[in-house]
């Protein structure tokens, strides 16, 4: 603060300088000066000396007060500009004050000279510490923006009053805006909001005005390219000096990618659980399904091995040993076809019409139709395709409408319905059937387990359900059931679309 | 202690019954054996049976079976009465290898032994009582 001013000097007379200097000192100003002459020296000296004013007199011998004024205002724009001259003229004097000299004096009237030149420093100074602040606000304004772009986090402000909501440019951009157009109305804003969440977020809004609470939730917005964006956002309430509500100030952090990635991990989570659901019955399986005939064969050896059996024992042995092995073979073949379908599908999805693939199956299993009188019907007008793989699908109607046949009640007309319904983005099929049905209660768990068996009176391998879970769950969709005894049974597909 | 000379076998694999009938005259002689394919009819019959009789038996029973589990007919089994309960000692006979079928079978009052099939002199001496 100390430092001294440097004052730029533009004078010939030398009975002037000195009187100029005179006022100058007079007034206590601490300051250097440099005087020049010509254009030249005056021109070095704005480069080096850099001054803090100029004092120019009007006309020189060699050099004018406008071309000074000229050349100031293209080297050093901000600097000061005072004429210290003999005559001005009025005219003149309003035209240089338009043109942006800073102030002038008369040299008869040199006492007013200090006090031109403190003001136009003060002023020089404010001016400049006001350019300052101002790129100081630029900058962390341009800062704010670009840490708000690298992060998807842009920022708004909602006014009750006007109900107009202030986007920053990342607000902007996340939801898909012309970074220009930060103000839009809160009609336009909730055009954008995903139609499914705007009822929530409207009465978030709502409670978050009525409760004084701050609000946050995530929510998804259609941006005006039709691209979905997931968003989280969260909100202040601002208020006015007496404690009323006036707006909210808000952040909306596009969560997209970090969606996809939760929903791809709870996928893969899932996955997991029932690959590892699939070991733990596998094990059971090897434990107890393939060692059974293991242990028939063992136990037979050793029975073989008493000189005193019969004849008719040995062949009963021998038949009892046969069956074991061909059991045993037979599980060796389950497993490893179960293990094909739980294994990579290369079979190319294809559009398959379900009431085409219920005639076709009708028609494959015709004889036992009408042997045994059996109904099937079916609605597809809701929904009559879907994108699947074709033999699985087949499978699973096929496993279905045969376990309806095999287990309906006897001396009851067999009758079988099969609909489709679409809700939101899910295909569900219902197989209904008025057969013998399974006591859930009882049951429950072990409907869709491999090798279990509810019916001894009727010949089945314990295949079908586990099956057909399987091939539902490898084409991504999910299976249930209702049942009671003798009241039927209802199987739900789910498949998204 | 006497022989004894009562069994009842519950399993659903008519081969593995074969088998057992063969190994349990052949060690103990003349034993009488009662063969249940389905768990609900052998349950009926001890109900129907141990109420009036009273003479230690040796039930064999499978873990595996389509309409009613091992484990299902346990908890069947042990609704009956104490009278009924007492006279049968129950030995899981099941093709399992598994430790867990093994402690579940350790943890159940009623279960006095678990063997895992074949089912062979040796252990039919032994709870047999030989």
């Amino acid at each position: 603060m100390n430092a001294k001013t440097k004052i730029l000097i533009v004078e010939h007379d030398l009975n002037d300088l000195e009187l100029l200097q005179y006022e100058l000192k007079k007034s206590g100003i601490n300051y250097v000066s440099e005087i020049v002459q010509n254009e030249q020296e005056f021109g070095r000296a704005l480069e080096n000396f850099m001054p803090d004013i100029i004092l120019s007199d009007y006309s020189l011998p060699s050099f004018d007060g406008p071309t000074a004024f000229k050349m100031r205002n293209l080297i050093a724009p901000d600097t000061p500009f005072i004429f210290v001259s003999g005559y001005i003229g009025e005219e003149n004097s309003i035209d240089f004050i338009r043109n942006g000299v800073t102030d002038y004096v008369l040299k008869d009237k040199l006492f007013t000279l200090a006090t031109k030149v403190k003001r136009a420093l003060k002023e020089s100074k404010e001016k400049q510490e006001k350019t300052k602040a101002e790129r100081e606000l630029i900058q962390s304004e341009r800062r704010m923006a670009r840490a708000q772009q690298i992060a998807h986090m842009g920022s708004w402000e909602l006014d009750f009053d006007t109900n107009v909501l202030l986007f920053s440019e990342e607000a902007c951009r996340i939801f898909g805006l012309p970074t220009n157009q930060t103000r839009i109305s809160f009609k336009t804003w909730s055009t954008l909001i995903h139609p499914e969440d705007l009822d929530f977020v409207f009465q978030l809004i709502k409670e978050s005005r009525n409760s004084l609470k701050d609000a946050s939730c995530s929510h998804r917005i259609v941006r005006t390219d039709g691209i979905v964006r997931h968003i989280y956002s969260e909100s202040k309430l601002e208020y006015d000096s007496t404690g009323k509500p006036t707006g909210l100030h808000g952040i909306a952090h596009d969560i997209t990618e970090l969606k996809l990635a939760e929903t791809e991990r709870t996928k893969m989570v899932n996955d997991l659980m029932l690959r590892n659901k699939d070991l733990e019955q596998f094990a059971y399986i090897i434990s107890h399904n393939l060692r059974a005939p293991v242990a028939n064969i063992l136990g037979a050896t050793n029975v073989l091995t008493d000189p005193r059996l019969s004849p008719e024992k040995k062949e009963v042995l021998r038949q009892g040993l046969i069956e074991s092995v061909t059991r045993l073979d037979n599980i060796v073949k389950d497993l490893n076809h179960i293990l094909q379908v739980k294994g990579e599908i290369n079979e190319a999805k294809v559009r398959v019409c379900f009431s085409v693939l219920v005639d076709d199956i009708k028609i494959s299993i015709k004889n036992l139709i009408d042997k045994d009188n059996i109904e099937i019907k079916y609605d597809f007008c809701k929904v009559d395709e879907i994108l699947t793989l074709k033999s699985y699908l087949h499978s699973i109607f096929y496993n279905l409408i045969s376990n309806s046949i095999k287990y309906r009640q006897p001396r009851v007309p067999a009758i079988i319905e099969i609909k489709s319904q679409l809700v939101k983005d899910k295909i569900i099929l219902f197989f209904t059937d008025n057969g013998m049905g399974i006591d859930l209660q009882k049951k429950g768990e072990q409907v869709f387990g491999l090798y279990k068996r509810f019916h001894p009176n009727i010949a089945g391998k314990g295949m079908g359900l586990y099956m057909v879970k399987t091939q539902v769950e490898t084409l991504g969709g999910k299976i249930g059931i209702r049942s009671g005894v003798n009241k039927g049974t209802e199987i739900k597909i789910e498949f998204e679309i | 202690m006497s022989i004894i000379r009562k069994y009842i076998i519950v399993d659903d694999d008519p081969f593995n019954n074969i088998l057992c009938n063969i190994e349990l005259k052949s060690t103990l002689g003349e034993v009488d054996i009662k063969t249940f394919q389905v768990p609900e009819k052998g349950l009926a019959f001890i109900q129907d049976e141990y109420i009036k009789s009273s003479e230690p038996t040796i039930l064999f029973l499978d873990l595996n079976m389509p309409t009613l589990t091992g484990w299902e007919f346990m908890e069947e089994f042990e609704r009956f009465s104490e009278e009924i309960k007492e006279q049968i000692s129950i030995y899981i006979l099941s093709s399992s290898v598994d430790q867990r079928d093994k402690d579940k079978a350790q943890s159940n009052k009623y279960i006095k032994g678990f063997i895992s099939k074949p089912l062979e002199q040796e252990a039919i001496s032994s709870i047999a009582g030989i």
